[in-house]
């Protein structure tokens, strides 16, 4: 493992005991793990729903692109996805 | 929202949280009015219900709540000493959209833990653990810590680990129901403390992060009190298996507290306008030497629920604090505690039945 670079190959994916979903009554989406709750902002509940461990990292950024065809992403979402993983929201599905 | 679902556990902790005065099971909700309480909980806007006790497994409906908290898209958390854990259940819970399971283990070994919880309980908490992992569960491991198990701390530890937890919470005893009736068996010397703490951050610094480790601070050995349910009527509702709404798990033992109760009344109206709910709320119920201090905002004045066992008043300040008149009935605790433990710990008895 060391030295290998998840977001090369990597396919992020929250892990089996979080879950994201729509809250109507604080109108944001929130992330619920066991004995938390946070509030998500807009940008990062879009990158959090593309972590389904079907998409490379790449890809992520190629479709959040396609929507903001404008901005330079792969930065700020490859430090969004280690604060994520190390937050234990999300895992990597490595390749076999 | 904690649900206590039901009150009869076969475990018998020493320092059981739960009230002496425990519920009947005559006396429990039935089902169909905790799903009213779920979606009227969801309703408000709550995102996270525990599921507890008593054992919520001795609950028969326990799935069917499960169920739909989780299509009301509430977290489900499982808290149970996992005496009833079987594959095929934890297997249906999972089905059911439970989210995690924090179980509770007592010590690191089956002959401390026979002696803690009042029986053999430790094989089926070891067979829990696997069978929520073999579930796909996510796994808390949770010790009630006290002089009795203070010097397990890297074992239990160590336990955690090899049990696949995600996360391990050390709770210090605090002194509520059970607890306070045999807290001289319990409260540990400044010393016992002292190592267990060094024993965590030693742990800490070989075995990294891949597992959290929680750890709830003995507010007795502490300078200032814990921000108890961090406030008041603040984030936390307790439904007791009567029906009973309370801002604490505790706080039944507040003698005119008049708590509402789910059965005739909504959770919206529970949380906004019973007087239970506003009594202790924000800043203005307290009086000094809570009123003028910074640290108000911090720990909203403490525990109410120690507040009246000690000093006798529900509204002063929790008499942990050093700036408490009361401090001295706590050091007083400890002196005693770790001096002479008096007569022997009493095992925890539940209503219509042996101990």
């Amino acid at each position: 493992m060391s030295g290998h670079d998840p977001t090369q190959d990597g396919r992020p994916k929250l892990r089996a005991s979080v879950k994201m979903r729509y809250d109507p009554v604080r109108k944001r989406f929130v992330l619920l793990l066991p004995e938390k709750a946070v509030l998500l902002s807009e940008t990062a509940a879009e990158i959090l729903q593309l972590c389904d461990g079907g998409s490379t990292v790449a890809e992520l950024i190629a479709d959040l692109e396609r929507k903001y065809p404008t901005a330079e992403l792969r930065a700020d979402v490859v430090e969004f996805l280690a604060q994520a993983v190390s937050k234990r929201w999300v895992e990597w599905v490595l390749p076999a | 929202m904690l649900a206590e679902i039901t009150h009869r556990c076969p475990v018998h902790c020493l320092y059981c949280s739960n009230p002496l005065a425990l519920v009947r099971r005559e006396d429990e909700l039935p089902t169909g009015t905790w799903l009213r309480v779920l979606e009227e909980a969801a309703g408000l806007g709550v995102l996270q219900v525990h599921l507890s006790g008593g054992e919520p497994l001795a609950h028969p409906d326990l799935g069917t709540l499960v169920r739909r908290a989780s299509d009301l898209g509430l977290y489900t958390n499982l808290i149970t000493s996992g005496v009833g854990l079987g594959p095929a259940r934890a297997q249906a819970l999972r089905d059911a959209g439970l989210g995690s399971v924090q179980l509770s283990v007592q010590a690191a070994d089956a002959d401390l833990s026979r002696t803690i919880a009042g029986g053999e309980f430790w094989a089926h908490k070891m067979g829990a653990a696997r069978h929520v992992r073999d579930a796909g569960l996510a796994l808390s491991m949770n010790v009630v810590l006290h002089r009795q198990n203070l010097h397990q701390v890297t074992a239990l530890l160590e336990l955690a680990a090899a049990l696949g937890a995600e996360k391990v919470e050390l709770a210090n005893t605090q002194y509520y129901g059970w607890a306070l009736l045999n807290r001289r068996h319990l409260l540990p010397s400044r010393d016992a403390l002292l190592r267990a703490e060094d024993e965590v951050a030693r742990y800490r610094a070989r075995a990294g992060t891949a597992m959290e480790i929680v750890w709830v601070i003995p507010d007795y050995h502490a300078e200032f009190p814990k921000p108890c349910m961090n406030g008041w009527g603040r984030m936390f509702l307790t439904i007791a298996p009567d029906g009973t709404a309370l801002p604490c798990p505790a706080a039944s033992v507040i003698p005119d507290l008049d708590p509402p109760s789910v059965t005739d009344r909504s959770i919206g109206w529970i949380w906004y306008e019973s007087r239970t709910f506003n009594r202790f709320r924000g800043f203005d119920w307290m009086s000094d030497p809570c009123r003028s201090c910074p640290r108000r905002f911090e720990d909203f004045g403490g525990c109410r629920c120690q507040a009246f066992l000690l000093a006798g008043d529900p509204a002063v300040t929790d008499p942990v604090c050093v700036y408490s008149p009361h401090r001295h009935l706590v050091t007083e605790a400890i002196t005693t505690a770790t001096q002479d433990a008096g007569p022997p710990a009493i095992y925890r008895t539940h209503p219509g039945r042996p101990a």
